[in-house]
């Protein structure tokens, strides 16, 4: 763990409330795309996230941090994510499965839309409107590392499940993939390098 | 073929929990044909790509930190504010007593039997409160803070044991009383200002602002400005003022040290004890050069290192904990 880091720790089990608000500047945006990953809803992103420097706060006598802050508030924000998701349901639910969830086009996304030329672009957004269930688990392989068998316990669903949305995740990208590469003839040559032809 | 069975186990394969048996099933599929080694490629460049996959967030740092604020202050609120059943039930039987009382003489219990609200830092390193008027109180470890349930701006009085520091809103009209211990008091109107009280001695450290000191019930005391510290022996009955070189008594309060004109040589005893490090300063010539420096929370290498370069210093690191600091100049 890098000194400043050291410090700010010490300061803030210390009860010092301007280390929280270091703390809080330095990671509290990266902890909104991490949990946006997850949960594709900006106010419940701004909850979960602010709730980590609450926990943070109150458990700072106690804290024993081995790894970075980052890492350790990153996998706070996807157990508490996960937990959050586990008590709505939202997601888990069977015949919540094939519908395709609605992210909250707010205004950035709509400007991210507008000069939206490269494939990475297309492939975000294809992530992006993935089912909710299947863009989760897709992201928490893709991005938590975690095993499928710690996404199912996690989850509390069979690690079969688990393999058929990230299977079903992949399909729907590589489809998603074709589909732009058909519309799009400006980006060919883009095309030609990313499907190796 | 079977397209979502080699799609698992080229996910897998990325996600690096492929086991060897599904490792050599994937190969040997690999190698049956070029399309299946361009599905392949195809699938991978996938998963490559959505490296980058995020939403940029630029939040308004200033508002969420409010809320984080608020919910942390709603979590540390004195227990008696927060009415759970049973506090109800409390209250009612107070109300019950009142009542009973004032049969037979309500004068007598009107002011003894104010319900006060108790903030204690027993079990916490600090613990801060915000009275009603939007002064700020930090307890230091160990100690409790006293004050009427029906606190109002117009009578600011709270009772202090052991240490607190204060940040008190300024009102020309309503003056802030702290009762102490010992029935001394401390009346202000708005400033900033740290009570210490240990065995036999009481300490007032004023930051900002204007505070008048009265060591005890009987002795009537000094006023008080900024960076002025009082001392009361309750023994020798005696109070000795003095203005300080650095604020560093309240490190406690504030997390950081902080230097106004203040000699290297205690610059650096401050130092020593707030990071637990050693300091050795060859030059000795530079042990009474003022040093001024704002509330820093930084590293012991950054700050040495600021030092070294407002008086051309050298610093050397000579140990796990330890560090030398020579030559330098002082303007």
């Amino acid at each position: 763990m890098e000194t400043t880091e050291q410090h700010l720790l010490s300061a803030l089990r210390f009860g010092n409330e301007a280390a929280l608000r270091q703390i809080f500047d330095r990671h509290y945006p990266l902890l909104l795309s991490d949990i946006y990953r997850l949960i594709p809803d900006e106010s419940t992103c701004q909850d979960l996230a602010q709730e980590l420097f609450v926990d943070l706060w109150n458990k700072r006598e106690q804290l024993d941090i081995h790894t970075s802050l980052r890492a350790y508030l990153r996998r706070a924000a996807v157990n508490k994510s996960l937990n959050y998701i586990k008590a709505t349901r939202r997601f888990l639910l069977d015949n919540a499965e094939d519908l395709g969830h609605l992210p909250d086009h707010s205004e950035s996304d709509i400007q991210k839309r507008e000069h939206q030329d490269t494939l990475e672009d297309a492939l975000h957004q294809a992530i992006d409107a993935l089912p909710e269930k299947c863009r989760l688990v897709f992201n928490l392989s893709r991005f938590e590392q975690l095993s499928h068998r710690e996404i199912a316990e996690k989850l509390g669903i069979s690690v079969k499940t688990i393999e058929n949305q990230i299977t079903k995740a992949m399909k729907m990208l590589r489809d998603a993939m074709k589909n732009h590469s058909e519309m799009s003839s400006a980006v060919i040559l883009w095309l030609n390098w990313f499907w190796g032809a | 073929m079977n397209e979502s069975e080699y799609i698992l186990l080229l996910s897998k394969r990325f996600s690096g929990e492929i086991s060897s048996e599904e490792s050599l099933k994937l190969d040997e599929w690999l190698s049956q044909s070029p399309e299946n080694e361009q599905f392949a490629k195809s699938t991978q460049r996938i998963w490559e790509k959505s490296e980058g996959y995020a939403r940029i967030f630029s939040p308004d740092l200033n508002a969420d930190f409010q809320k984080i604020q608020a919910r942390i202050r709603v979590a540390e609120v004195p227990q008696s504010l927060t009415v759970t059943l049973g506090q109800k039930l409390m209250r009612v039987a107070a109300v019950l007593v009142l009542l009973l009382a004032s049969i037979w003489g309500w004068q007598q219990f009107s002011t003894s039997m104010t319900p006060v609200i108790l903030v204690s830092a027993e079990n916490a390193a600090m613990k801060s409160v915000k009275l009603p008027d939007g002064s700020q109180i930090w307890l230091r470890k160990g100690s409790q803070l006293e004050y009427a349930s029906n606190w109002t701006t117009e009578s600011r009085h709270v009772k202090l044991r052991g240490e607190g520091y204060f940040e008190i809103q300024h009102d020309a009209v309503h003056p802030f009383k702290v009762t102490l211990e010992n029935g001394g008091t401390v009346e202000v109107l708005g400033t900033q200002f740290n009570v210490r009280q240990s065995s036999g001695q009481t300490v007032v450290l004023v930051r900002s602002g204007k505070v008048r000191f009265s060591p005890s019930a009987q002795t009537a005391g000094p006023v008080l400005t900024a960076n002025q510290k009082a001392v009361y022996d309750q023994d020798a009955a005696q109070v000795q003022t003095s203005t300080v070189t650095s604020l560093n008594e309240l490190s406690w309060q504030t997390g950081g040290l902080e230097f106004v004109n203040t000699p290297l040589v205690n610059v650096v005893n401050d130092l020593e004890q707030y990071y637990g490090v050693q300091i050795t300063m060859r030059n000795s010539a530079m042990a009474n050069c003022p040093h001024s420096a704002p509330l820093t929370n930084q590293p012991i290498e950054k700050v040495l290192e600021t030092i070294a370069l407002t008086h051309q210093l050298k610093v050397k690191k000579t140990g796990d904990k330890a560090y030398e600091l020579s030559e330098g100049q002082c303007h």
